[in-house]
């Protein structure tokens, strides 16, 4: 099977197309997922707001030394939402990247948790690192020779200084995308693949590029979409909410009286997301599979 | 190698409109739906007295107005979206189509649109990116010979740049502008296709763009014209029209909308020539190019069945 950009941004459709039951799947992964981070981080998310509400009170007042507890019931949320949220990630991920390489193992909505979706949060957490030190370093070095130029007024410096970030931005997106098919690797192969996307996508560079662009595009046509279909639903629910009321409220009194909204909102944003994860995850795992020529044969 | 012919592609939506004077009102019709059903909702809510007497006693319309407003808006920017790739496929399903007819006016709703929504919003989305580039470099490039140029040779060089700017866009505009009728053609996302078909053709696209500009131009100073002239006379009907409105015609303005009994038949009259205008202008944003895309592709005498003829369309 050979590879095209465009036929490839298709496969999310595709994935709903052969199972629609995997939308719901995924809708109900993300509300269980909500839910948990939600219960585990009902504390520290409560002292936030109290810490909020605090903040509010002394008004314009308010020194440095005030803003201390709010920033700290801040990051104690952290600990608990970024493991977790690495964790559902890599579930979602292992999911959709197995929809595409191997559509008969559909129990589940293709959700599991077992090693494919560790080696996928090792994998995502390790090139997320390796992407923020490229960042650092290509950046870095673009500053420091922007810096220079300025400092020694050399000619045709500011020109010099844009080609040079440009260059930067570039090799930004070329390296995201010569690993953006470790995900795919990581389930299709069973292992920990750091780096083999780096030899699949030799020479797809702009194909892949292509198809990433084409993908985003369509998760915002998807977008679109559903918040025209969802639009009357929270239409109606924001009607009935007494906003007037809501004035000189505090944080938890009006999370109380929005409550039916937000849990209406998050039930539409759930379906929503697990449309777009499909849009826009598979087409990475249909490039895999069609570069490395494996073909799926139950679709044959 | 084959090729096309700019007159006959400016031509096209003229022939278009001749032979489908009824498709054009309705994809007019279809074209102002959006704006029609925001002025509906902004003016059903005005109308309200509750929101007057807020405003009265508050000062201002509420948080609630705004919300519903900020909703509104975005829902007319979506509807906008999605009504312009159907009306933009419709027309370029009628230009494949020649001559034949069709019951529904080539107007659809499936994959087709679809893909012209996106490939639409790739074009904004490449052409965004693109011009931030080329701001930033032509800043730099100023930045950089500010103080080495003479005030003539500066001036110079920035008309240079403007000027390449425009002919770079005009040039990207002509490619990209086959990208959506050949993915009609095709049936598929076909960006590659449609971006090879213009290969060769460039320059005469660049052309075609200048000269469709040209009939824009043209086209809207005597609708503009038009429709200045029937206005007069409108309010000469409705309104009572002497010289003294020259010298306040807001207020005139004002009291011709004091005669809401005449406004429905009114309304209704203009209807038909404001969709048929806009129609018109769907056809000169589309039909040229499905025009050249028919030309340069293998010959085709009908449209493509719609999406619902073929179930098993790959998407």
């Amino acid at each position: 099977m050979t590879f095209s950009a465009t036929d490839a941004a298709f496969e999310g459709f595709r994935v709903v197309r052969r199972k629609p039951l995997v939308l719901l799947w995924w809708a109900a992964f993300y509300l269980i997922s909500f839910a948990l981070i939600f219960l585990l981080a009902a504390g520290p998310i409560a002292g936030l707001m109290a810490a909020a509400a605090d903040l509010e009170n002394m008004g314009p007042g308010a020194t440095p030394e005030d803003l201390q507890p709010f920033m700290m019931a801040y990051l104690a949320i952290f600990p608990i939402v970024i493991p977790l949220g690495i964790l559902m990630g890599a579930i979602l991920n292992a999911a959709v990247a197995r929809s595409v390489l191997q559509p008969g193992a559909s129990a589940f909505g293709y959700l599991r948790l077992g090693m494919d979706e560790v080696r996928v949060a090792v994998v995502s957490v390790v090139l997320s690192i390796v992407m923020g030190l490229a960042a650092m370093v290509l950046f870095g070095v673009a500053g420091a020779i922007a810096g220079f130029l300025g400092a020694a007024d050399v000619p045709g410096g500011p020109l010099i200084m844009v080609v040079i970030f440009l260059a930067a931005v570039a090799a930004m997106i070329w390296l995201a995308v010569r690993l953006s098919l470790a995900i795919p690797i990581t389930v299709a192969e069973k292992k920990f693949a750091f780096f083999d996307s780096f030899k699949v996508t030799g020479g797809h560079v702009w194909g892949l590029i292509g198809m990433a662009v084409i993908a985003f595009v369509m998760t915002l046509v998807v977008s679109i979409l559903t918040s025209i279909v969802f639009f009357p639903i929270t239409m109606g629910f924001g009607a009935a909410v007494d906003w007037q009321s809501l004035e000189g409220m505090n944080a938890m009194g009006i999370l109380q009286a929005i409550g039916p909204m937000v849990a209406v909102a998050i039930i539409l944003q759930a379906v929503s997301s697990a449309l777009l994860a499909a849009v826009m995850y598979a087409p990475f795992a249909a490039a895999y599979r069609d570069l490395k020529g494996t073909g799926t044969p139950e679709l044959a | 190698m084959k090729t096309f012919d700019i007159m006959e592609a400016v031509a096209e939506p003229f022939r278009q409109a001749g032979r489908r004077p009824l498709a054009t009102i309705v994809w007019g019709l279809v074209g102002l739906l959006p704006t029609a059903i925001l002025f509906a909702l902004v003016f059903s809510v005005m109308g309200q007295g509750g929101l007057m007497d807020a405003v009265e006693t508050q000062g201002d319309l509420g948080p609630e107005f705004g919300l519903l407003l900020n909703a509104w808006a975005n829902l007319a920017q979506v509807l906008d979206l999605i009504v312009g790739a159907v009306v933009i496929a419709a027309v370029t399903r009628a230009t494949f189509a020649v001559r034949r007819k069709d019951a529904a006016f080539f107007l659809r709703l499936g994959w087709d649109e679809f893909r012209v929504a996106v490939i639409y919003l790739l074009i904004i989305i490449l052409a965004v990116v693109a011009l931030a580039v080329i701001v930033l470099i032509a800043v730099a490039i100023g930045a950089s010979t500010w103080s080495l140029l003479s005030p003539l040779a500066r001036t110079l060089l920035f008309t240079g740049m403007v000027l390449g700017l425009v002919v770079l866009s005009l040039w990207f505009a002509g490619r990209a502008s086959l990208l959506i009728p050949t993915a009609i053609l095709h049936r598929r996302l076909a960006i590659d296709e449609g971006w090879k078909l213009g290969r060769g053709q460039s320059w005469k696209l660049f052309g075609l763009m200048v000269m469709l500009f040209i009939v824009v131009l043209a086209v809207a100073l005597v609708m503009m014209l038009v429709v200045v002239l029937v206005a007069l006379a409108v309010g000469a009907v409705v309104g009572g029209m002497d010289w003294t409105m020259l010298e306040d015609p807001e207020d005139w303005a004002m009291g011709v909308g004091s005669n809401p009994w005449i406004w429905g038949p009114v309304a209704a009259l203009i209807l038909i020539p404001v969709a048929w205008v806009q129609g018109f202008f769907h056809l000169l944003g589309s039909a040229p190019f499905a025009h050249v895309v028919r030309e340069l592709s293998a010959d085709r005498d009908s449209a493509p069945d719609s999406a619902a003829d073929n179930p098993d369309e790959s998407v």
